[in-house]
Order: C-alpha cells, then structure tokens, then sequence
C-alpha cells in the first residue's frame, strides 16, 4: 500500500483507555492513525507504541470542546492526507456527581465534552467525506446511555444517550453521501 | 487458519440466500461447515460450490422444526467434523398474507420453522459446547422481529421471539463460554425479495438511509465477525445490517 492509498483515521481522547486500543487496532488494520486528546504525554507514547510496531501515527493536541481547535486539527490533517477515511469521536469524561450537587456548570461541561464534542468533529470531517463520497463516522456512546441509567452520572447518561440520537440523525442526513455513522456502546470496560 | 485447528459451524438453512452466504464466509475463514437445508440438493450445492472454492464442508440436510430430523442434523455434523463449536440459525422462510387471512396452521408453521428450529438445534449442540466452555451462537432474526411488518405478524413474531431467546439464553450461558448474539437483517437481495415486484422493491429501497438493499455476503459478515475473538464482548445483541431502516 503506498502512503497515498493509506486511508486515515483520526481518533479523539486516543491517549488512554479505550481510544488508546482503538488508535492501536486502527493501526494493526493498515490506518494511518492520528491520535489527538489533550493528554499529551500518554498520546505520545501511543503514536509511539504504534510506529515501534510499524505503524504509521501522529499527534495532535484537541479539546473538543474548543471548535476552532476541532475545525483546525482536522483542517490541518486533511490538508496534508485527504480526506479522513473515518472517524472516532471517543473523547468523554464521566465523573461521579449526586444530584444535589449537580451544577449547571457541570452539567454543562460533560454535554461540552461527550456530546457536543462528538457534534464538532463529525461536523468538522463531514464536508470532506461527503466530497469524497466515502467515509465512516463512530460514536463512542455507552451501555449508561442506551440500556441503564447510572446513578450519581445522570448528567454522563444524558449525554451518551444524547449521542445516540445525534448517530441516528447523523446517519440519516449523511447515507446518502456514502457517510456512515454509527455508534459503540461500551459496557463495563477496565480503563483508568 | 488450517483445517486441523478450525472450528466445526453447522448452519441451518443454508442452502440458499443469506444462509448460503454465511455458510461460504464461514468456510472461506477457515472453519469447516455443515450445511443444513430442507432441501438436501441445494444443501449439495452449496457443499460443491465450497470444496470447489478449496474449503471443507459436508451437507446435513433436514427439517429444523422436527426434533427427530435436527437429532439427524447434529449426528451428521458429529460423523463429518465433529460437535458443532458455532451453530448459526438461519433456517426460515417468508409468508405474506393479512393476519385476518391467516390460519393457525400457517401461524404454527411459521413459529414450529424460526422459533422452535432455533430452539431444537440450540438445544441439541448447547451441552456439548458448555462441556468443552466454548462455543459460539447466532441466531438470524430479522428487523421485522424489532419493528414489525405489514402482512407479516407471524413472522414478525416468530423473528421477535429469536430475540427474546438470544438475550435470555446469552444470560444464562456466556458465564460458561458460550457466546449467543443475533443478527437482524434489513431488506437484503435473496431470491425470494428479487423475485418480489420491481417497483416494490424501488419504493422500499428509496425509503432507506443508505439508498439500497443489502446484499447476502453483507450479513454474512456481520455473523462471521460474531464469530470471531473480536466480537467476545457481544453478548446477547441483535446487530443490525439493514441500510439505516432501523436504528436501535
């Protein structure tokens, strides 16, 4: 395969955890893998877990609650790839948070994160992948927002439900462009 | 993978459509298939058609919804390859007709074919799999199982039912090592649905997401990845291959 014909796949909150083993299987499968998550030191040791097995990966800092910085990274990669072959919006927190003292504040802050964070990087591949006709999109959701609720998380469940409903909407609005979009719902998964 | 170390799949109706495709998937990763169909000449077929493609295969044909018949099915697995280690429930057929119009015996024949076949060839490998701590199940059902269809209650029923015995018998079991999941196919370009009115077929297909039916090798690789070691965290799923027309 030359490095043209590489397809690319952009993972976000790829340092650790789940993304860390998706970027890993990306590149087992032939991808080129760019990691972004705004831990810098573990995705670092990812990219470089992955060129020691004779992969192909790169990083790049990305708070996907900062839109111009979602817009830019992927700007910046499609600028020197093409257009992404696939994504994984995967970047999310879950923090353990009694009603009593849940905050609109951070209420908010994990919407920005795990459900408005999936939004901007979907937008942000999504012109490039409809040009190109071809292109795959997946939502990192969870077991709590599609089949449980989770105590003390409500705020987690609500936007990994809402997750959900953003695939589906995606998935309708994009098929005909060759997009696809679809969701993971992880279940207990031993991650930091 | 090489013979000596590939699985023994037995895979019900497969004589045609979605169960030929699974049956040649299977056979083309390695494992060595058992064919089943009602049809013992479509079953040969397919064995034919996998030999000459350099896999291993052997028919079993018969009747999933008699108990005697899937006795025969499972003894002809054993004599060929052994115990089934992956058994694939695909056997069924398609009726259309109003539910105002139906008999019992259509009702019954539909469930005696999906639920009760499902049930008796599950039933009929499942000990030896919990005794070796392996084993692999998909059952095929079908969206119209999850969402209903016009004219097809009993099937619907029938397909609904395979759902409910996926969940339930993937609780009961994936603790001893055998992994149970479905798959529920959308339209998908079979004979039967080919045979079906093009302009039925334009509509339904405009009306999908994805813009067009599926095609018989694409479930086939949904329940070959249900196979495999990187599906070992489904348990209990109904996955979906349907173009968008249903998102669960």
């Amino acid at each position: 395969m030359t490095d043209s014909e590489k397809p690319t796949v952009l993972i976000t909150g790829a340092g650790i955890g789940i993304g860390a083993a998706t970027a890993r299987a990306f590149a087992d499968a032939g991808y080129r893998v760019i990691v972004t998550d705004i831990l810098e030191d573990e995705s670092r040791s990812v990219v470089a877990d992955i060129e020691s097995g004779g992969g192909e990966a790169g990083y790049h800092h990305l708070d996907v609650t900062d839109t111009d910085e979602v817009e830019s990274v992927v700007s910046a990669v499609q600028d020197r790839y093409g257009p992404l072959e696939a994504i994984v919006a995967n970047a999310g927190i879950a923090h353990r948070v009694p009603l009593a003292k849940l905050t609109d504040e951070k209420w908010d802050h994990t919407h920005e994160v795990d459900l408005k964070g999936v939004m901007r990087v979907c937008r942000a591949a999504a012109p490039a992948m409809r040009a190109a006709g071809r292109g795959s999109m997946i939502a990192v959701s969870s077991i709590m927002g599609v089949a449980y609720g989770w105590d003390e998380h409500v705020q987690y469940s609500a936007a990994k439900a809402g997750v959900v409903g953003l695939v589906r909407g995606l998935a309708v609005e994009l098929a005909r462009d060759g997009v696809r979009v679809n969701g993971i719902a992880p279940g207990y998964i031993r991650t930091a | 993978m090489t013979p000596e170390r590939s699985r023994v799949a037995l895979v019900t109706g497969a004589g045609s459509g979605i169960g030929r495709a699974i049956a040649e998937k299977l056979a083309e990763n390695g494992e060595r298939v058992v064919v089943n169909d009602l049809n013992g000449e479509t079953a040969d077929e397919v064995v034919a058609r996998i030999k000459g493609s350099g896999g291993e295969a052997a028919a079993a044909p018969g009747d999933v919804s008699d108990a005697e018949a899937v006795q025969g099915i499972v003894a002809a697995a054993r004599d060929a390859y052994g115990s089934p280690e992956i058994l694939v429930n695909n056997a069924g057929f398609l009726q259309q007709k109003r539910f105002v119009d139906l008999t019992a015996e259509d009702f019954d024949r539909m469930i005696a074919v999906h639920l009760r076949g499902t049930f008796l060839c599950t039933h009929a490998v499942l000990p030896d799999m919990l005794s070796r701590g392996s084993g692999i199940i998909v059952n095929v059902a079908s969206q119209l199982g999850q969402i209903g269809g016009i004219e097809l209650c009993h099937y619907s029923a029938a397909k609904a039912g395979i759902i409910g015995l996926t969940k339930s018998l993937a609780r009961e079991v994936s603790a001893q090592g055998v992994r149970v999941n479905a798959v529920a196919p959308g339209p998908i370009n079979t004979e039967l649905v080919l045979g079906l009115s093009e302009e039925w077929r334009n509509a339904k297909a405009a009306e999908l997401p994805l813009g067009r039916f599926g095609e018989p090798w694409e479930v086939a690789e949904t329940v070959a990845f249900l196979t495999s070691d990187g599906a070992a965290l489904y348990v209990g799923q109904t996955l979906g291959p349907n173009s968008g027309d249903v998102m669960l």
